[in-house]
């Protein structure tokens, strides 16, 4: 019965990045360039370099072998090489296991028949021999300065194709800002000193310094614009050229906060109105319609304001676009319409806006009848219901309102559970626990609004969140189809991961042996371990939990697609 | 104000392990140990954390999953200062339903163990009592042939069908019921009752779904081996004291007769129902009820109803009739002693000329006129060479012995030869006594007769009768023989007996009679009957019947009997029927009775229907067919071939009350399964000897 | 519990079935043959089908057929088999003690399937519609919770206002009531007497106190709600889970003694075919 708890204001650098940076290492990252040529006088008072340096950098020094990014790793920093050298590792990747990933391999029937009766008895044991874990690579160091590094760094460099990163190489602040996976895995030739700035610098410093800014955008434009906009139907028939007169007009716009997991688990207990008022306004209904919008990253609310309140439309994700229907409304048609709603940023929201007229002159005449959208309903004052907004999706607005706001839209294997079928037998914890030698994965209670509970279970998110910082990756996409896992074996206990996940869906345990004794480290304390749902990705058959429930009231919904879900629901 | 119980945090909220068989004991108070119970259910947590020694200080290892390092610290002694208590873990819901279930398999695992080794199994076992009439029997085994052996040599039984054959011979054992074959009939009876049967039934109605499906399957009737049908097929036991487990039904029925009736009123065949069979007894009714009846000289002996000579018998299913003396002899009593039989005649011989020519006859009545020989005589003399060369030339030339003026020597002869076989008969009658007569009866039927046979056929016959015959008409008759056979010659004498004159006036021998017996009138010695069943006229009938063929003198027996013209015309009344394998005749004295202990195909019980039946009486069911041939139908020996002068019953008739709204009619209730005469068990019980009075 | 056409269809498709299985019982019958033995098969067969339900949720990482179909054949079957039992015993109770046992056993355990199903349908919804979602096992946990800050609550009270009114309510109306689970019964028949009385004399102290104790009732009343909620909640979730107790290890004797049966009846009347 905790009343509702106040929040003090957050104030930057209350946590710097880390707690031993001297006077020296400021000064002595200020002579290096880029940071040499920028000018501090852009920069304001209030957030001066210096104060950057200071508490969004860091100084990392790294061993001959040491891991300092994985690919597919999602981090929130960028790197400089102040000292020594680094290597990247050219496709093909390092083998997964070097990099301290699971191999990832589906059981047979047999091995799946085994659980019968190979399961431990006891909770949460593990089957170690002794040491640390038996892993082909070696750990460094605890806590988040944790390393793991590779034996036999010559051997690799002959074995595998990899480019050598000289002293002021930068990296990784495409990665860092985008909230993309890094784009390949980096370890260090020789011992190495490299900055570490977090994302908070980066962006400061991109908004106040110009050249930076330029080479941030260049690289992106280089790098992946391109794709983007080739992923979209619309954009499909452009020639080469076209598209990069569009690449080129595209401004790109980052909103919302970037580490939005922990406010939101401040801001939880606020009132609903509050929150939405938090959330940044990307687009808003009534205004001219400037460009297409594409979100590249995280989710977009869309609402529009009936009466005194804002009911959800729809929300949209990574992929998706904002505006189409308008502005193709307004090419055809001699009255022009604004946009008919308001787009509000969840999280952290990358977006990419496709000016009007670069859409009018060069992609819009490319688009056959059949690929444009269907023709808009015009959204006059009269339109005063909720339902009418809502109403091409048929799915309760009240839940679409809870999914948003409790950002379960994240979700790509989302545990909902209809408390109108549940007989509360937990056969679905108990097939999780046969399934994980003897434990369950996640815990059959959570939120809940009218008959449908998100219980307490890994949602694999589409921007899983509790990858940042990962000390050692152990917390990595499945390569099997991309479920978010725990490798046991590297994962060193450090709880950032649960800590980081804004759903509450990760548990930290301690192993046990077989007798349910807890295994304990030299100090005598006991070994810690993440733990989550891995959505059976060793199993046959996919998820156990949706398969034991013999009411059909569980589902894992991927939540980018409503429509099973609505049918689920739907059929008693 | 309202607030929210549980907390969703990863610190505040572990994995829930319903999986887990026991949970910590102090779970309920918000406080269980990490550690929690071991698999058996013990609690073995000591305190919340081992401290560990760095340097000479100990300190706290408790990890922040558990809240981080505590306060306080170890103790000097290096031990935990948060020693958690001993808890009593619980046994979780999935545990507790676990042992319920071992629990409930125990429980009757254990019950099937003592119910199958103890003696309380019987009772256990035992699917329900048995019918009343079984109750006595105690012992499964005396029925059940498998339950000897006990529970392990039951679960081989499984799989063996022997013992169904043997629980028929345990069945049968008691009822006498020629072991399981359908009706008790032989398979070739069963064959052409089905066959007539099948000829019978016509009509194709409609069949329940059930018989329907049982041909689509073409599933057979069960049968156990030998064709034979097990008894628990139909009687099935166990079905409670009260249980009526001899009622069958239709469907029962079906199994075999697969020709089905819709029901009894829409289709039953009745055939020639209820007359099948020729009346042992002739009696056309027609005729006395049309004609004889009616005659005003009869009124007063006239009938009034059927019941006057048709009674219900006691077990009121058949119509009986009494016997002749109370229904028939007040018209017929008279007529049947009214023709007596002639036994021995003499026929004429013409016996001046004989004399005029001195043959050599011996004496011989002048006045016999006799022109045929009697049956009788026939027999006696079917030995004789002579006689019967002579008598067949006599036949032959159609000569007149009344007239041998002139004759030619042959013929005398002949004649001559008839003469002294004759005396040579009544001769030897009397010299040799019945053994004569039973060697002639015996060679002419062609076997061995019983003693009672001969007493009825000969004892019968008085020897002062026979000599009274040889006094009167051969008073020289052992002289004349003696000589004739020592081969001399015997003239024709000038005197020939007189004829035998009574001295004095005394009542005619016919007169004498006149109530039955022996008498001799003229030349011929004749009987007359005694009345309605004359032992000896019935004797000869009887052996004349089943001897017709077996000669020449026996056929002519035959002809003299059997006939309505006969003394007596016994058979004008009395059916004569030719078994059908065995060759020899019934003759049915007596009308038919019911055994009491048979079970015909068919029964039908007339007491339970004279309550219904209105004015028009017995005739209701039992139409005069005055068409109908009759007597016709006995003028061979087949009971078979018959038509009744009632008309077969209309099932149209029996169908006015036994249909679906008045009274359903099942087939067993006409019908038997068990068909034949089945005696009820009869006990032996031993005469014990009292040793002790043996001793003394 | 709905009723959809979806179920009247199965259903009735189930009743056909029977009626097949009696009509073709009958047609053994005909012919002489026992029928009991091809309906007794038929029916272990059934129950040994049921009884598969609770192996395949042992399984749950074959990607054999998911429970929940499992489940809807595992009721469907079940009325089947109920079918061919009264067929089987030709609608009336044997009168064989073995036989008996065993009837009344498998109508226990239909009878017992049926509450199931009734339950399962209706109590979901209902504990949907009040109080929190909670897990069965720790009701206890939380019920000790509100106890505790129930007599912390009145201890505070009392020491804070120096007034006894509402530690001496609590006494006398509440702190049993706070010990343990109440009103089982009345909550599975949605009966809230207890509500209204502990609302009322709720109301009744009320006009007793000061502001700050009124303040202290309310917080009080609130735990009182919640209680009442947890109280329901347990009594339906308990019954969701002890209705199994009677269910599944009844049917287990239920198959024992059924072998039993066969066994004799094949030994005793004609071996198996």
């Amino acid at each position: 019965m905790d009343g509702p708890l106040v929040i003090q204001r957050p104030m930057r650098w209350d946590n710097p990045f880390s707690e031993d940076m001297t006077e020296e290492d400021v000064e002595r990252i200020l002579k290096i360039p880029p940071f040499s040529e920028m000018n501090e006088k852009d920069f304001p008072p209030s957030a001066s370099l210096r104060d950057i340096i200071r508490n969004d950098t860091r100084i990392q020094r790294y061993k001959s072998g040491d891991i300092v990014v994985r690919k597919g790793d999602y981090g929130n920093s960028a790197f400089m090489i102040m000292t020594g050298a680094l290597r990247v590792v050219i496709s093909p990747d390092l083998p997964s296991e070097m990099l301290g990933r699971q191999t990832a391999t589906r059981r047979g029937f047999y091995d799946s028949l085994k659980q019968l009766w190979q399961n431990a008895v006891m909770p949460e044991v593990r089957a170690y021999t002794g040491g640390t874990a038996n892993i082909p690579m070696g750990q460094r160091g605890a806590g988040d300065s944790a390393h793991v590094f590779l034996q036999d760094v010559p051997g690799i460099i002959d074995k595998h194709n990899t480019v050598k990163l000289e002293e002021g190489t930068f990296f990784g602040e495409i990665a860092a800002l985008g909230r993309t996976p890094r784009g390949a895995s980096l370890f260090a030739e020789d011992d190495c000193e490299l900055i570490e700035i977090r994302w908070q610098g980066l962006r400061d410093i991109r908004r106040r310094d110009d050249a930076f800014r330029n080479h941030i955008d260049k690289l992106y434009r280089e790098r992946s614009l391109g794709g983007h906009l080739r992923a979209l139907p619309m954009f499909k028939n452009l020639s080469e050229e076209d598209l990069k007169k569009v690449a080129d007009a595209t401004v790109f716009e980052t909103h919302g906060e970037y580490e939005w997991h922990t406010s939101f688990k401040k801001f939880a207990e606020l009132s609903p109105q509050e929150r939405l008022r938090r959330e940044p306004v990307i687009a808003s209904e009534g205004d001219y319609v400037d460009g297409l919008i594409l979100i590249r990253s995280s989710f977009c609310r869309v609402s529009r304001k009936i009466n005194h309140g804002n009911p959800t439309a729809a929300y949209l994700g990574k992929g998706e676009t904002f505006g189409f229907g308008e502005l193709v409304h307004n090419w055809k048609n001699d009255d022009q319409v604004p946009y008919q709603f308001t787009l509000r940023g969840l999280g952290n929201v990358d977006i990419l806006r496709v000016p009007t007229p670069i859409m009018e002159e060069i992609v819009l005449p490319t688009l056959s009848e059949s690929e444009f959208p269907p023709p808009l309903t015009v959204l006059d004052d009269s339109i005063q219901t909720i339902k009418d907004i809502t109403s091409n999706q048929d799915i309760d607005p009240g839940l679409l309102e809870f999914l948003v706001e409790n950002r379960t839209i994240n979700g790509s294997a989302t545990m909902l559970i209809d408390t109108n079928r549940c007989v509360r037998c937990d056969d679905c914890t108990r097939a999780c626990a046969a399934t994980h030698n003897n434990n369950p994965r996640f815990v059959r209670h959570g939120r809940t609004y009218s008959n449908i509970m998100v219980a307490n279970a890994c949602m694999h998110c589409t921007d899983p969140v509790c990858m940042i910082g990962c000390p050692t990756g152990a917390i990595h996409r499945s390569s099997l189809e991309g479920q978010v896992v725990v490798n046991d074996a590297t994962c060193i206990g450090c709880a950032t991961c649960a800590n980081s996940c804004p759903y509450n869906n990760i548990r930290m345990v301690e192993v046990r042996d077989a007798n349910g004794r807890f295994i304990r480290d030299e100090n005598n304390a006991p070994i810690v371990k993440s733990t989550k749902c891995d959505l059976c990705v060793d199993q046959m058959g996919g998820p156990s939990c949706e398969r034991a429930c013999p009411h059909n009231a569980l589902r894992r919904a991927d939540m980018s697609n409503l429509k099973p879900i609505a049918e689920w629901l739907n059929n008693s | 104000m309202s607030f929210s119980l549980q907390r969703f945090d990863y610190r505040s909220s572990h994995y829930h392990r319903p999986n887990q068989q026991w949970i910590c004991g102090r779970e309920a108070l918000g406080n269980p140990c990490r550690l929690g119970p071991d698999n058996h259910g013990d609690c073995r947590t000591v305190a919340e954390c081992e401290p560990i020694k760095k340097g000479d200080r100990w300190s706290c290892t408790r990890p922040d999953t558990a809240g981080g390092k505590c306060s306080d610290g170890p103790l000097p002694d290096g031990s935990c200062c948060n020693k958690v208590p001993k808890c009593a873990p619980q046994p979780s819901v999935r545990n507790q339903r676990g042992r319920t279930v071992r629990w409930a398999i125990a429980a009757v695992v254990g019950i099937l163990l003592i119910a199958g080794g103890g003696s309380f199994g019987a009772t256990f076992f035992n699917p329900g009592p048995v019918s009343s009439g079984h109750s006595e029997i105690e012992n499964c085994g005396s029925c059940h042939s498998a339950y000897s052996g006990g529970p392990v040599a039951w679960v081989n039984h499984m799989f063996d069908d022997l013992t169904e054959a043997k629980d028929i011979a345990n069945c049968v054992s008691c009822h006498a019921m020629k072991d399981g074959l359908p009706h008790n009939q032989s398979s070739g009876d069963l064959a052409d009752l089905t066959k007539k049967a099948k000829e019978r039934v016509t009509s194709k109605p409609s069949e329940p779904l059930p018989i329907i499906v049982a041909s689509a399957f073409n599933i057979d009737v069960r049968e156990s081996e030998h064709s034979q049908v097990a008894c628990r097929s139909c009687h099935q036991e166990h079905q409670g004291l009260t249980a009526d487990i001899s009622q069958l039904n239709d469907n029962q029925c079906q199994s075999c007769h697969t020709k089905v009736l819709e029901s009894f009123s829409a289709s039953h065949p009745f055939g020639d129902y209820p007359y099948p069979r020729r009346t042992r007894l002739q009696f056309d009714h027609v005729g006395h009820i049309d004609k004889y009846f009616q005659d005003p000289n009869n009124v007063d002996k006239a009938p009034e109803t059927c019941r006057s000579c048709h009674e219900p018998d006691d077990q009121g299913k058949l119509m009986v009739i009494g016997g002749f003396d109370e229904n028939c002899s007040s018209c017929h009593g008279e007529f049947i002693a009214d023709k007596p039989v002639a036994l021995i005649v003499l026929p004429g011989i013409d016996m001046l000329t004989l004399q005029d020519i001195e043959a050599e006859s011996g004496e011989w009545p002048e006045y016999a006129d006799a022109e045929e020989l009697t049956p009788f005589m026939q027999i006696l003399l079917s030995e004789d060479e002579e006689f019967q060369k002579a008598w067949t030339f006599i036949q032959d030339e159609g000569m007149d012995l009344l007239d041998l003026e002139d004759a030619s020597d042959e013929e005398l002869e002949a004649a001559q030869a008839v003469a002294w076989s004759i005396k040579g008969m009544i001769y030897d009658m009397l010299t040799e006594g019945p053994d004569y007569i039973k060697d002639r009866l015996e060679s002419a039927s062609g076997r061995e007769l019983t003693a009672e046979e001969l007493r009825e056929l000969v004892g019968a016959i008085p020897l002062e009768t026979i000599y009274a015959v040889q006094t009167r008409w051969f008073p020289n008759l052992y002289e004349e023989v003696e000589t004739h056979r020592d081969g001399e010659s015997v003239a024709t004498p000038e005197e020939l007996p007189e004829e035998f004159e009574a001295a004095g006036d005394i009542v005619d021998s016919a007169d004498w009679v006149g109530t039955g017996g022996w008498f001799i009138e003229g030349y011929s010695l004749n009987y007359r009957l005694t009345g309605h069943g004359d032992r000896f006229v019935r004797a000869w009938t009887i052996l004349a019947a089943n001897a017709a063929k077996s000669s020449e003198s026996m056929a002519q027996v035959a002809d003299a009997v059997i006939s309505v013209k006969a003394p007596g015309g016994c058979v004008s009344c009395h059916s004569i029927d030719h078994g059908v394998d065995s060759g020899d005749s019934v003759i049915n004295w007596k009308s038919y009775k019911a055994d009491p202990h048979e079970t015909p195909f068919t029964e039908f019980v007339h007491s339970k229907h004279f309550s219904l039946i209105g004015d028009k009486g017995c005739s209701t069911c039992h139409v005069l067919d005055s068409e109908a041939d009759y007597k016709g139908s006995f003028a061979d020996f087949d009971s078979s071939s018959y038509t009744s002068n009632f008309a077969p019953l209309e099932p149209a008739t029996c169908a006015s009350c036994h249909n679906s709204s008045k009274v359903v009619s099942t087939c067993t209730d006409c019908h038997n399964y068990h068909v034949g005469t089945f005696p009820p068990a009869a006990v032996n019980t031993q005469m014990s000897v009292d040793q002790e009075m043996v001793l003394k | 519990m709905t009723l959809n056409s979806r179920m009247v269809w199965r259903f009735l498709f189930v009743v056909v079935l029977a009626a097949a299985v009696y009509v073709f019982s009958e047609a053994l019958n005909i012919r002489l043959w026992t029928a009991e033995f091809a309906t007794g098969w038929i029916l272990l067969g059934g129950m040994l089908l049921l009884t598969l339900l609770n192996v395949r949720k042992k399984v749950p990482f074959l990607p054999a057929v998911p429970v929940r179909y499992w489940l809807v054949f595992h009721l469907y079957l079940g009325w089947f088999t109920v079918g061919v039992f009264l067929i089987h015993i030709d609608f009336s109770m044997p009168n064989g003690a073995l036989e008996l046992t065993i009837a009344i056993l498998f109508v226990i355990v239909a009878l017992s399937g049926v509450f199931g199903i009734f339950i399962s349908r209706s109590f979901a919804k209902r504990l949907t519609r009040r109080g929190e979602e909670l897990i069965y096992e720790r009701i206890p946990l939380f019920r000790h919770q509100l106890r505790e800050a129930a007599d912390d609550l009145c201890a505070f009270s009392v020491e804070k206002t120096g007034s006894t009114s509402i530690a001496e309510f609590y006494m006398n109306h509440l702190q049993a009531w706070f010990r343990g689970p109440r009103d089982f019964i009345e909550h599975l028949f949605e009966l809230n007497g207890r509500i209204f009385q502990l609302e009322r004399a709720f109301d009744d102290v009320n006009r007793y106190l000061n502001d700050d104790e009124k303040e202290q009732l309310e917080e009080l009343r609130a735990l009182v709600r919640k209680k009442y909620d947890l109280d329901y909640s347990y009594s339906l979730q308990r019954t969701l889970k002890y209705w199994l107790f009677i269910h599944i290890p009844v049917t287990y004797a239920l198959l024992v003694l059924a072998v039993a049966h066969v066994v004799l009846v094949h030994a005793f009347t004609g071996a198996v075919l």
